[in-house]
């Protein structure tokens, strides 16, 4: 499973400034091998639009409050064939990250707009404002936010008509394992949605997954 | 992961930049050979090598003499073994890109016992047995009038033939079957279950047989060009049989028209439709409205601007009217449009105009690495005295001019707010159903386990003409 290398520490983490702070607990529909499928709208000014998506779950480790996975377009009308990237996310656990993205573009006012549409998220808004939420123990909320951001496409070109430039802003609900997600790109229509819910694929016990990264 | 909008714009126009290269490429072929508008239709036949004479590398060894113009074949001694047959192939096996093939084989001598034959056999055929004695053969053999086809038995086909007869083999790629002639009429035809390529064969037996061949050099007894007109009408009536609806290709026609701005035309041609007894009518919105009269009008303009090669005019108004289309500097189309402007220029002699108009737009297209040459095709118009002779003469032709105009039609039409799928900016309907009966004909062809032949527009309109 791949672990993301740590680089520089970065100013959202906080440095064992709340000793009581706890990781997440480990939720059980988040977890490696885990799928989920839905839509994400792409809808523009000009036509109405969405996409079939399926995602799923590559490498979890939420001690650093990373994630990573694939995720795979389906009807896309510009390509031939389904387009699937690896996307890497950040937890936002308040240990590892805090609700400020502070990179990809995207301002702290750019990350409360895209937050505030997470009903879940009403009730941490207040403190966020103030600090970003670091003070926040969200060991025990019934949902985990996370940012999503593909890195790469992995079987198309990078011509395919598709951008990956920007990221999501992910919600997921520990209860039944939904996702709702935004997708945030200066250059792209605004607040594409992302639905997703779990799927079964009729397994059982663990699945894992390998690939090569190169 | 999200559409890449700055994409779908230049969509549309790097096609029609490669469109352009395309022609560049050729056009400097077309100088060299000195050809006129030499279309590559026929060059797939030509690629394939055909037989012109005899095999004189492998041979029977000692039964059969290859005359010195490598298109006779000689008996030498008495012996009549079953397998001291005189065998010769041709040089190379018969083409199989087109839709059939045919020789003819000449008996100068029947010998001693009109031991004869002609046929088709495939590589490494053992050269001392008959065509058609042994697996994945065939021949048809003088003596007994019988096809073999790879049995020692032979069965009923046609005449006998000896001295003075002139038979013929072919192979039909369509039908698959191999036939053949004696004296100019066909005797017989039987199927081609053989894959692979067949080599035209020909073998002799007796003491004093003697054979020539015929790969094409000499005219064919049997009249090849009918047999051919006689194939396509075959397939033309099968096509006939289908039936479509009559008012197809009136709207087929409306929808080019519509496509590339001819409002004009597109207004004569519904009057005439709708006088026309009985009116036609129903074509109009069978689907094919996806472009419908989006900006005809606009489109007629900037089409005769381009043509008569106002590009000053015409980018001015794709400012006024459709500014997004040119917004971007470095697009596809601007650089289109400046090339085009600066051809013109060159076209009325303004040199120094063109070359400073040169400098100060040319410069910003370096960044589209992909097109640098065709902007030093453009640039290259000042370094000759008469431009219109060299390899970058095409630029001054007006089909330059219609590949602008083409691209332009296309921008606009992306910028249609119901447009649902941007391919279709680029090509009518009619063209689409082209490229598709292209596409099917190749796939045949493939299936039929790559035999036959493409699908050629010319030569389908120039036959319905004779």
């Amino acid at each position: 499973m791949p672990v993301r290398m740590v680089e520089s520490p970065t100013p959202s983490t906080s440095s064992g400034a709340n000793p009581g702070q706890t990781c997440l607990q480990p939720c059980s529909l988040l977890s490696v091998g885990q799928t989920f499928s839905g839509t994400q709208n792409v809808s523009s000014p000009q036509k109405e639009e969405a996409w079939r998506v399926n995602v799923r779950i590559q490498g979890c480790d939420l001690n650093h409050g990373y994630l990573c996975g694939t995720m795979e377009a389906l009807n896309v009308p510009m390509a031939d064939t389904p387009v699937v990237t690896f996307w890497e996310g950040e937890i936002v656990d308040t240990k590892n990250y805090t609700f400020f993205t502070n990179k990809w573009k995207a301002t702290s006012e750019v990350d409360i707009d895209h937050w505030t549409k997470f009903p879940s998220f009403s009730p941490l808004l207040s403190q966020v404002e103030v600090d970003g939420g670091k003070s926040l123990d969200l060991s025990n909320y019934q949902y985990i936010f996370m940012r999503w951001k593909e890195q790469y496409f992995v079987n198309v070109g990078s011509d395919c008509g598709l951008t990956i430039a920007g990221f999501y802003y992910v919600c997921f609900s520990c209860v039944d394992g939904s996702i709702n997600g935004y997708y945030y790109d200066p250059n792209s229509s605004p607040f594409q949605k992302l639905e997703l819910k779990t799927t079964n694929e009729g397994r059982s016990g663990f699945s894992f997954s390998s690939y090569e990264l190169q | 992961m999200a559409n890449d909008s700055e994409q779908t714009q230049d969509l549309v126009g790097s096609y029609f930049l490669n469109l352009w290269r395309l022609k560049s490429k050729t056009a400097s072929k077309d100088v060299e050979m000195m050809n006129s508008d030499n279309e590559d239709e026929d060059m797939e036949e030509d690629d394939e090598p055909v037989p012109t004479e005899l095999d004189t590398v492998n041979s029977s060894g000692g039964f059969s003499i290859v005359l010195l113009d490598k298109l006779s074949v000689q008996y030498p001694s008495v012996s009549l073994h079953g397998h001291d047959v005189g065998v010769v192939q041709a040089n190379c096996p018969a083409p199989v890109k087109r839709l059939f093939y045919y020789f003819e084989m000449y008996v100068r001598s029947a010998g001693a016992k009109g031991t004869v034959a002609i046929g088709f056999t495939t590589e490494g055929f053992n050269l001392r047995r008959q065509p058609g004695w042994e697996a994945n053969s065939f021949g048809y053999h003088g003596d007994d009038g019988l096809l073999y086809r790879g049995q020692g038995k032979g069965e009923d086909f046609g005449p006998k033939y000896t001295t003075g007869d002139t038979v013929g083999g072919g192979i039909n790629y369509a039908s698959q079957k191999l036939f053949f002639t004696k004296n100019g009429q066909v005797v017989g035809t039987v199927e081609k279950d053989v894959k692979g390529r067949l080599y035209p064969t020909i073998a002799v037996h007796s003491q004093n047989e003697e054979v020539s061949v015929n790969f094409g050099k000499d005219p064919f007894l049997f009249d090849i060009k009918a047999y051919e007109a006689a194939q396509r009408a075959k397939q033309d009536t099968s096509i006939e049989k289908i039936s479509i609806p009559q008012t197809a290709s009136y709207g087929i026609v409306r929808s080019y028209l519509q496509h590339y701005g001819y409002e004009e035309t597109l207004n004569v041609f519904d009057e005439a439709s709708q006088t026309s007894v009985p009116p036609v009518t129903g074509f109009h919105d069978n689907g094919f409205n996806e472009h419908a009269m989006y900006a005809l009008t606009h489109r007629k303009i900037l089409r005769k601007l381009i043509m008569d090669g106002k590009i000053d005019d015409a980018i001015s108004n794709l400012h006024e009217w459709y500014p997004e289309t040119i917004q971007d500097d470095t697009s596809a189309i601007c650089l289109m449009l400046h090339c085009q402007k600066f051809i013109e220029l060159v076209r009325a002699g303004r040199l120094e105009e063109a070359m400073d108009y040169g400098k100060n737009r040319f410069e910003k297209f370096y960044n589209l690495k992909h097109y640098e040459d065709l902007v030093k095709d453009c640039a290259a118009l000042l370094a000759y005295e008469e431009p219109n002779k060299s390899t970058v003469g095409y630029l001054l032709e007006e089909s330059q001019r219609e590949k602008v105009a083409d691209a332009v039609n296309a921008i606009i039409l992306s910028t249609n707010p119901d447009l649902k799928d941007h391919k279709s900016c680029l090509h009518s309907y009619l063209e689409t159903l082209l490229r598709q009966l292209s596409a099917c004909f190749l796939q045949k062809r493939l299936l039929n386990g790559n035999q036959g032949e493409a699908f050629h527009l010319q030569r389908v309109l120039l036959a319905k003409n004779t």
